[in-house]
Order: C-alpha cells, then structure tokens, then sequence
C-alpha cells in the first residue's frame, strides 16, 4: 500500500528547522532570520510561533537545547541531535517523493493542455 | 499596549495544562525575541512607541502564540494529563511507603537497640533520636506531603479537586497510625507496639488517641486551606 503523506504535510516547519539546525546551532530570533533568508524570503514565520515547534521537537529529542546570557539577555540555542537527523533523513525523502509526484503530475497536465 | 503581556500569556499556558518548564521558557524566548525586534526596528531609526509597535505586530499576539503552544500537547505536563494518577494515587502510595520505610528502620533499629540496652535506663540524649522518629512520622509527613502536593498543583494552575482528595485521604490514613513506646527501664526491657485504626464514637471524647487524630486531620486540613489560599506561585515574578 502506498504512504499516505498526512503527517508529512503538517510537518514542513520541522523539516526547515531540522535542516538549519543540523548545520549550526542557533536561537529562535536567528533561527527566524536563517529562514527567511535560506528561502528567500517566501517562507515567513510568525515569529512568536516557533517557539512551540522547537519545544515540541526537543520534547521528541529531535532538538537540544542550551540557555546562554549573551549581552545581559538569556538565548536558547538549539541544535539538531542524532535522532533529529535520522528523522530529518526521512522526512527529506518524504519531501523528495512527494516533490517528484507533484512535478509529474504538473508536467502531465501541461502536455495535456 | 505595545509590549505583550508576559504573565497573561504564561498564566494561559499554565491553566491549560502546558508544563511550567515549557510556558517559563516559551516567555523567556519571546521576551528576548522581542528586544531584538525592538532593537533592530531603532536601529532603523524608528521612535521607542513605533519600535514596540512593529516589534509587537512581527512577533504575534498572545491568543496566536497561546494556540500554537497549545496545539502541541506533547508539552502538556503530566499532572495536567493525569491529575487523579498525579494528585491522589501518587502521594497516597509514597505517603504509605515512606512510613513503612520508617516502620522498618525504626523497628530494626530497636531490635539491636533492645538487644544491647536491656535492663538498663536510657539517657535523655539517646531519647531524642527516638522521640523525633516519632513526631517526624507521626505529625510531620503528612503536612509535608500535603504542601509538596499544593505547591506542585498550584504552580501548574491545576483543578483543585484532586489534589484536595489526595489530601484528604492522606490525612486520614496518616492521623490513622499511633505507637505506644515503653521506654526500658532497669526492671524491664520495654515495648514497641502500633494501632492502626479509627473509632469515630464519643469516647473519643474521653481524651484517648482519637482525640488525637481528630485533632491531627482538623490542623492539617486547616493549614492545607490556608497554604492553598495563601501560595501564589507568580508572586515574585516580574511581567
């Protein structure tokens, strides 16, 4: 039976964070810079709702975090850990099937049309 | 208003079951996501009130963030998921270990203890040990679960029902144990012996050990009220 891709639609705010965090470890105001500027600004977050996605991924143990004082203000940094890397491995071959599937289905229609 | 009302928006993760751990955090974050805004936005030559205002559009308001952290529930702590586990079960079972954690050491303690000190009288000095065993698990281990479990429930918003039940059962069972010590003497070797029980009948009134336990469940129940009253956890936080 083909995957079913549900899970995978909600979780494209993980696999951007996953991603940029397995390169550098960073903070959520950072984070939200890396972001914008890795998709050339056509993914914009809300910026006060990626908090809960990266508490959520370092609840699963996807994500590491570290309180730092830096300038008399307090920054979490997080950084993808080796079973957020293992998860991002697949939900990057998640992306990549249903990106070919996309794609194929959009060339059809134009040949069709 | 042009910052975010931090204590709101933590009061409103708490309430809904999010972990203190998580809603701490999830303000510390924003606060300090916020000054970088507002940083930049002077930066930009922005005024202080246009600065606070672009800061506080780009971040969200409260009832989106509010949302979001709800929508994870994975961040919800376990005694908001499990209150009645949590609250009732949990500190009844390790109330009723701990005592008999003490039973046992204690009645270890006075086999070796009467084994060599037979016949003989016992110096004040090596009284108190005893006689403190004795107020610790007979008048203290209840009140100190009993505010260990209103402290842990009022720091996370939770119901009052169940941690009141856990209370409430607690305080019988631990006003329902009594011992009697006959301390040896030069004539005899002493005696250990302990009740387990209530008789909710007059003679109570007679000034025996039930008096005593009615006493001991009134006190602690009282004081649990007032601890429950009186504890604010946000007390000392700054917005």
């Amino acid at each position: 039976m083909a995957k079913t891709n549900a899970t995978f639609m909600s979780g494209i705010p993980e696999l951007v964070v996953l991603r940029l965090l397995s390169r550098s470890q960073m903070y959520g105001y950072e984070l939200i810079r890396a972001i914008r500027l890795a998709s050339g600004e056509s993914i914009v977050l809300a910026e006060g709702v990626v908090y809960p996605t990266l508490h959520g991924l370092e609840h699963r143990g996807l994500l590491k975090a570290k309180e730092k004082l830096v300038k008399g203000r307090v920054r979490v940094y997080y950084q993808t850990t080796a079973k957020g890397k293992k998860r991002l491995v697949a939900l990057e071959n998640d992306w990549h099937r249903i990106n070919n599937g996309v794609e194929a289905i959009l060339r059809r229609l134009i040949c069709h049309s | 208003m042009s910052q975010l009302n931090w204590q709101e928006l933590r009061v409103g993760m708490l309430k809904n079951g999010i972990a203190p751990k998580y809603a701490r955090r999830t303000v510390l974050e924003l606060k300090s996501h916020f000054a970088e805004l507002k940083s930049r936005a002077i930066d930009e030559g922005l005024s202080e009130i246009a600065a606070q205002q672009r800061a506080r559009s780009e971040i969200g308001d409260e009832a989106t963030i509010l949302k979001e952290v709800l929508s994870k529930p994975e961040l919800r702590s376990i005694p908001s998921r499990f209150p009645r586990l949590f609250f009732a079960l949990i500190p009844t079972l390790s109330l009723l270990l701990t005592f008999f954690l003490a039973l046992f050491l204690f009645l270890a303690a006075y086999e070796s203890w009467s084994a060599t000190e037979a016949g003989s009288e016992l110096a004040a000095w090596q009284k108190l040990p005893v006689q403190a065993w004795f107020l610790a698990t007979c008048y203290l281990l209840v009140p100190c679960y009993a505010l260990i479990t209103i402290a842990i429930a009022k720091a996370r918003f939770i119901n009052p029902f169940w941690p009141a039940m856990g209370i409430v059962i607690m305080v019988f069972l631990g006003s329902s144990w009594a011992y009697t010590l006959d301390w040896p003497t030069a004539e005899s070797t002493g005696a250990f012996s302990m009740n387990w029980g209530y008789s909710f009948f007059p003679r109570a009134l007679r000034g025996d050990h039930d008096l005593q336990n009615y006493l001991q469940i009134l006190i602690t129940l009282a004081a649990s009220v007032a601890f429950w009253r009186m504890y604010d956890p946000l007390r000392d936080q700054p917005n």
